[in-house]
């Protein structure tokens, strides 16, 4: 409040006015000072002094005189232009609630402290108040003037007074002093001279009204009291004598003026109200015509008793004056007249330390009686009391709104919306807590408002000031309007670098795409616009001050700007190791080992791990990777043209530079590249260094409209380029897209030494060795030039697709270099083959095993050959149609060699060892339990072409039924008997019985062979005629060990012809004794 | 038909929109700024109801005018329990501006709001299909 009270003392401080000659005005202008200014330092007083109100006596500890040349003050127009902002781009804003404090530590808005004194200035001595009136006059002639005191007496005419006085609203009454001013620097007039002079004038114009100053005396430099350049030649004895002189303006002239004029005034007013003229004129006043003063009329005594007593601190005086005056104002419809004596009045309340709300009222009053007398200027002047006075009360949510309204209601003032948006937006600012989301939309109104009357730079920092509110914050749409602007003000101002800055970042706008092709094109072509200004000047700035990083040019004087148009979504970098010969479909789908295995397999490759870890994962490598001189390295990136609009960019190139900064990459370059909208495309650019040292790949670059480069930086990418050495190339001369399950075909791989040097320990290693039977062939060595084609047989198998690879490995000029080469190919489903086994009743140590066997699709098919690889010997029992074949598979120990028992399943040439190879290779695969290998060899007819292939059963396990009865039974009997029972009537039937123990540990049991008139369970049901055993019927069977076979003949009788069952044998085990166990099958006999 | 639904603005708990739909026919940008600058007097409506401990006060009434060239709108504002907050702005109509109705609507703005954002078949954080914005424009024509 304390600061509120001083700035209200410092505005309405009493007022001299200094009217001077010609040639006064000279000398003083000699020291670059105008009469008033060669004054002002000097009209501080700083000692206390009385007086005397009509209803007390006011002690003035201090006092300020303002001291004015004219009365007709006029506002600058260029002050605003000359008071621009200065715009710091990483200066202090306000991004959040955190940096207000900071930020409001200066002066945030010195243009508007700058426009607001001028405008207050030129509001003064407004012929509605009298606040303003000079209390003195004071005139100024020089002893240089022809003749100084004819000077003063024409000086001092009336009419040489300002209009005001002539109106009778100012009084010409007031005291007025005579100053003589002798330039002792240039004038030749001695002191006694000059003295005559003096004295002529005190003669003819009261001596106490006279003073002589000398000026213009300065010998040694002196105290400036007015700033740099001027005052220079007044010395301090002219300052001590200025000082003086105000004093004794102030003490002799002022002060008994004011004392005097209060009470004439007061009697004044005494006889006026108690006159009829003036009762019948307060109620029958000419009320519809303007008012205007009238010197000794009840309404100027007033308000002048009011003024003169808040000019010398009585402010209870003032206020009731002030109010009446304004009641009286009222009733005459003196708006303005009215509203300055509210205004008054309310800063009468805020120097008494009086109640807030009637200051708001007095205040709120004035405001609408001046919007009511359509009177903008004062309107806003009254606006700016108010932001004092609630900046005083720190009530600042009001002052916002007062603010803002003044702002509106003042539009013929066009400088008046800018600057009170921006006040309101700071007022916002202040409130606790802040609303600093106001704050940035009141700049930006305050912006928009600035733009619209040319203030460019003060648009640009009000935007500015704002972007960093909704930086951010997801409000892309408002960020991108800022942006915008921020970029046409930039390039309006001749800020080139920061326009581009501006449009570079608009048109990388994730929501530049939301709008539709013209208005993508219009910021296109505004940053097209912007550069091609930019460039076209004699030394572009090349240092972007907000990213606050310096522009790369290129040789050719465009800028390369890191502009994302086309997105460059992937990008990728192949060297020539990287590269890999691939035949058939292009993809890595399938059954797939990783190169890593591969190289594993070679020896002395463990340096090259960490290279294959990559082509396996895709990550990328730590460290530097190298290559040869002379060898081109691929560069592919993505294109991505997210507009609406056809992006066509030319001369696309990748950017390569060694790292001393020396030597040129010779590069490919894509001439043209035209994206249709939202369309991908991707360009592969090459180049091969012909040099050796480091490499770096920084990123890639396109000419834009002839403009200006766009880049692309890649994230660092260092290469060592090594000396040339031979490498090897290779490729498939043959191989098949797919393959039937189980087709055997050739297939040939052609490699090919560079003529550079010969190469050792060439080796092919190879995935997938369950198709080719191996999986690595060495080479040997291969001279410069010379090419090798290796012959592979493969085998279909596993169905589905397979990426198989090689890799082919080999010393050039004692390197290990490899180069990589792979196949996808499918396999295919060629034929069924369904297995089940039984147990054979011939040989115990025999089994049945039944193939199904029969083509996948439609064709022809035709079995060629049956072998075992494994000592089983095979037995053809019979073929059922084409495909089903029952075999019997002789196990073990009688046949140690391969027996094939007839021509059919003799081994034909099966690719001679390559089916065992593979066999091994498939063995790898499964973990069962060994058993009969099988290998069947088919071929199919498929349109009329025959593809031959096997297939191998591996680890077929062989018949064994523990669960049921720990033992093999075979029953060797006649299958049929021809007998004559007329002849003979009993016929005897020799059964051999053969018994195989197939328990892990010796077991023990008994035999009996049952009549089959007799029941051996409850399921078992013999019908007549039945067949009886002869002979000793039970047997013991005492510890048989695993596997251990026994043989045990049996004599059947039968007594008259047909079918019989022969299994009537019964084990009881020792193990389980109560148990009588029977094998569940019928073992049939005929009879004839 | 005068349609008193201007604009619905969802903001998240962070005060980052999630939605911004404009009804009216002129899609300036304007809105989008009035909207954000609300969240000024939400912010200080969030705290009064900390302070007097009305946490199951949701409706946050009326948040001040926005007085835009084409007419005058006024903005309402509404906060969920997980502190997403929901701005209307509706066309001024003084004689008819109804209290009730208008928290109705905002309730009904976040109910909406929930149940599409419930929907396992919701792609987060994209309002943009005309499903969403229909439904809260028809919500708006029951104003």
């Amino acid at each position: 409040m304390e600061e509120l009270k001083k700035w209200i003392r410092s505005r309405y401080a009493p007022k001299v006015l200094i009217i001077s000659s010609f040639e006064a005005r000279a000398i003083i202008q000699k020291s670059n000072l105008s009469p008033a200014e060669l004054l002002q330092p000097f009209t501080y007083i700083s000692h206390s002094f009385t007086v005397k109100t009509l209803t007390s006596t006011i002690n003035c500890p201090s006092v300020k005189i303002d001291v004015v040349d004219t009365l007709e003050c006029r506002m600058n127009d260029r002050i605003l232009t000359d008071n621009p902002p200065q715009i710091s781009w990483d200066g202090c804003y306000v991004h959040g609630p955190k940096d207000i404090k900071q930020f409001l530590s200066k002066d945030t808005t010195p243009w508007f402290t700058a426009w607001q004194q001028a405008f207050l200035k030129s509001l003064n001595h407004s012929p509605h108040e009298l606040i303003d009136m000079p209390l003195a006059i004071v005139y100024m002639a020089s002893t240089t003037d022809l003749d100084p005191l004819a000077t003063f007496q024409t000086l001092s005419r009336s009419q040489a007074l300002p209009q005001l006085y002539h109106q009778k609203i100012y009084d010409g009454t007031c005291p007025k002093v005579f100053l003589l001013f002798h330039d002792v620097g240039t004038s030749s007039l001695k002191n006694a001279e000059v003295l005559q002079i003096f004295e002529k004038m005190q003669k003819s114009l009261a001596p106490s009204l006279c003073h002589w100053q000398c000026i213009n005396s300065v010998t040694e430099p002196s105290l400036n009291h007015w700033g740099p350049e001027k005052g220079q030649s007044i010395s301090s004895s002219d300052c001590f004598q200025l000082q003086m002189f105000i004093d004794e303006l102030l003490m002799r002239e002022i002060v008994p003026y004011i004392e005097r004029a209060l009470k004439t005034l007061d009697n004044i007013l005494e006889q006026k109200r108690r006159g009829l003229k003036n009762s019948i004129k307060s109620i029958f006043g000419k009320k519809n015509v303007e008012f205007s003063f009238q010197y000794g009329g009840v309404e100027h005594v007033t308000r002048l008793i009011a003024d003169l007593a808040f000019l010398c601190g009585d402010y209870d005086l003032a206020v009731n004056n002030y109010r009446s005056a304004c009641n009286e104002f009222k009733n005459l419809k003196a708006w303005p007249h009215a509203a300055s004596a509210s205004e008054m009045q309310a800063l009468c309340v805020v120097m008494l330390g009086g109640d807030n709300r009637e200051v708001e009222y007095a205040l709120d009053t004035a405001y609408t009686l001046y919007q009511r007398a359509g009177e903008q200027a004062l309107l806003l002047r009254c606006a700016i009391i108010t932001k004092y006075v609630f900046q005083g009360m720190e009530n600042y949510r009001k002052l916002a709104q007062k603010l803002m309204n003044a702002g509106n209601d003042a539009r013929e003032i066009q400088v008046a919306y800018p600057l009170f948006m921006e006040q309101t937006a700071l007022a916002y600012l202040k409130i606790r807590p802040a609303y600093f989301r106001k704050y940035a939309f009141y700049q930006v109104l305050a912006g928009d408002e600035y733009r619209k009357i040319q203030l460019v730079k003060h648009a640009l920092n009000c935007y500015y000031s704002a972007s960093h509110i909704y930086k951010d914050k997801k409000y892309d749409f408002v960020m991108m309007h800022l942006e915008h602007m921020l970029g046409r003000f930039c390039y309006y101002l001749e800020m080139y670098a920061e326009a581009v800055h501006f449009f570079l970042s608009l048109s990388s706008s994730p929501k530049l795409l939301i709008h539709n092709d013209q208005h993508q094109k219009k910021i296109i072509n505004e940053l097209i616009s912007t550069v091609a200004k930019w460039t076209s000047l004699p030394i572009p700035q090349d240092y972007d001050p907000i990213n606050k990083n310096s522009i790369p040019f290129h040789p050719d004087g465009k800028p390369l700007l890191n502009f994302l148009l086309p997105k460059i979504k992937q990008y990728s970098v192949r060297l020539p190791q990287d590269k890999v010969v691939t035949s058939g479909k292009d993809n890595s789908s399938g059954i797939s080992v990783t190169w890593g295995s591969l190289l594993s397999q070679v020896s002395g490759s463990s340096h090259l791990t960490e290279e294959f870890d990559v082509f396996d994962s895709n990550k990328e490598m730590k460290g530097i990777r190298s290559f040869h001189i002379g060898e081109t390295v691929e560069v592919s990136i993505l294109t991505h043209n997210p507009l609406d609009l056809m992006l066509i960019i030319e001369d696309v190139q990748v950017i390569v530079e060694y790292e001393d900064e020396s030597g040129i990459v010779n590069m490919t370059s894509l001439d043209k590249l035209e994206l249709s909208p939202k369309i991908d495309k991707t360009v592969t650019l090459e180049f091969s260094p012909q040099k050796p040292g480091k490499l770096k790949i920084r990123g890639v670059k396109w000419n834009y409209s002839g403009v200006f480069y766009g880049v692309y930086n890649f994230s660092e990418l260092i290469y060592e380029i090594i000396p040339e050495s031979s490498s090897v190339s290779a490729s498939f001369l043959q191989f098949p897209d797919s393959l039937l399950h189980g087709q055997i075909q050739e297939v040939q791989i052609k490699v090919t030494n560079q003529v550079i040097n010969p190469i050792n320990d060439l080796c092919i290693t190879f995935s997938h060795p369950f198709m080719f039977g191996k999986s690595q062939i060495k080479l040997g060595d291969l001279n410069e030039g010379e090419e090798k084609v290796v012959d592979i047989w493969l085998r279909g198998e596993f169905i589905g697709f397979h990426t198989i690879k090689f890799l082919i490995t080999y010393l050039s000029q004692g390197i290990l270099r490899y180069t990589r080469v792979q196949s996808v190919f499918e396999v295919k489903p060629s034929v069924k083959i369904q297995t089940r086994y039984e147990s054979s009743w011939k040989n115990p140590n025999e089994n049945i095993l039944q193939l199904f066997v029969q083509p996948a699709f439609n064709a022809e098919l035709s079995l060629k050959q049956l072998s075992s690889l494994t000592n089983h010997s095979l037995r053809i029992i019979k073929t059922l149609g084409k495909e089903i074949f029952y075999l019997a598979v002789k196990t073990g120990d009688e046949a140690q060699n391969i027996i094939f028992e007839q021509d059919w399943l003799e081994p034909v040439d099966v690719k001679s060892g390559f089916c065992w190879e593979v066999k091994e290779a498939l063995k790898k695969f499964t973990n069962s339990d060994p058993g009969l290998d099988l290998l069947i060899s088919w071929e199919l007819i498929i349109n009329q072409t025959r593809v031959q292939g096997h297939h191998y059963l591996l680890n077929l396990s062989l018949y064994q039924d523990k669960q049921a009865i720990p033992l093999r039974m075979v029953i060797d009997a006649p299958s049929e008997i021809s007998h004559d029972f007329s002849a003979t009537p009993v016929l005897l039937i020799p059964v051999k019985l053969s018994l195989k123990s197939l328990n892990e540990k010796s077991q023990s049991f008994n035999l009996e062979a049952y009549d089959s008139n007799v029941q051996i369970n409850e399921k078992d049901i013999q019908k007549p005629p039945h067949l009886w055993w002869s002979g000793n019927t039970c047997t013991r069977f005492e510890k048989m060990d695993s596997g251990e076979i026994k043989i045990i003949e049996f004599t059947a009788l039968v007594t008259e012809p047909g079918c019989y069952n022969l299994n009537r044998f019964c084990f009881t085990f020792d193990s389980e004794i109560t148990k009588k166990c029977v094998f569940p099958y019928q073992h049939q006999i005929l009879i004839n | 038909m005068n349609k008193l639904l201007a604009f619905v603005a969802v903001i998240g708990k962070d005060n980052r929109p999630i939605v911004l739909q404009d009804f009216r026919n002129n899609k300036e940008i304007t809105m989008h700024f009035v909207v954000h600058s609300s969240l000024d007097i939400i912010d200080r409506k969030i705290n009064e109801i900390k302070e007097s401990g009305e946490y199951n006060k949701n409706y946050l009434g009326y948040l001040g005018p926005a007085l835009l060239g084409e007419g005058d709108y006024a903005l309402y504002g509404w906060i969920s329990y997980t502190g997403v907050k929901f701005i209307a702005v509706l066309k001024e109509n003084y004689e008819q501006r109804n209290d009730e109705k208008i928290k109705g609507f905002m309730q009904k703005i976040e109910v909406l709001y929930t149940r599409t954002i419930s929907n396992p078949f919701h792609f987060a954080q994209d309002f943009s299909g005309p499903s969403f914005t229909n439904k809260l424009q028809r919500l708006g024509n029951e104003l």
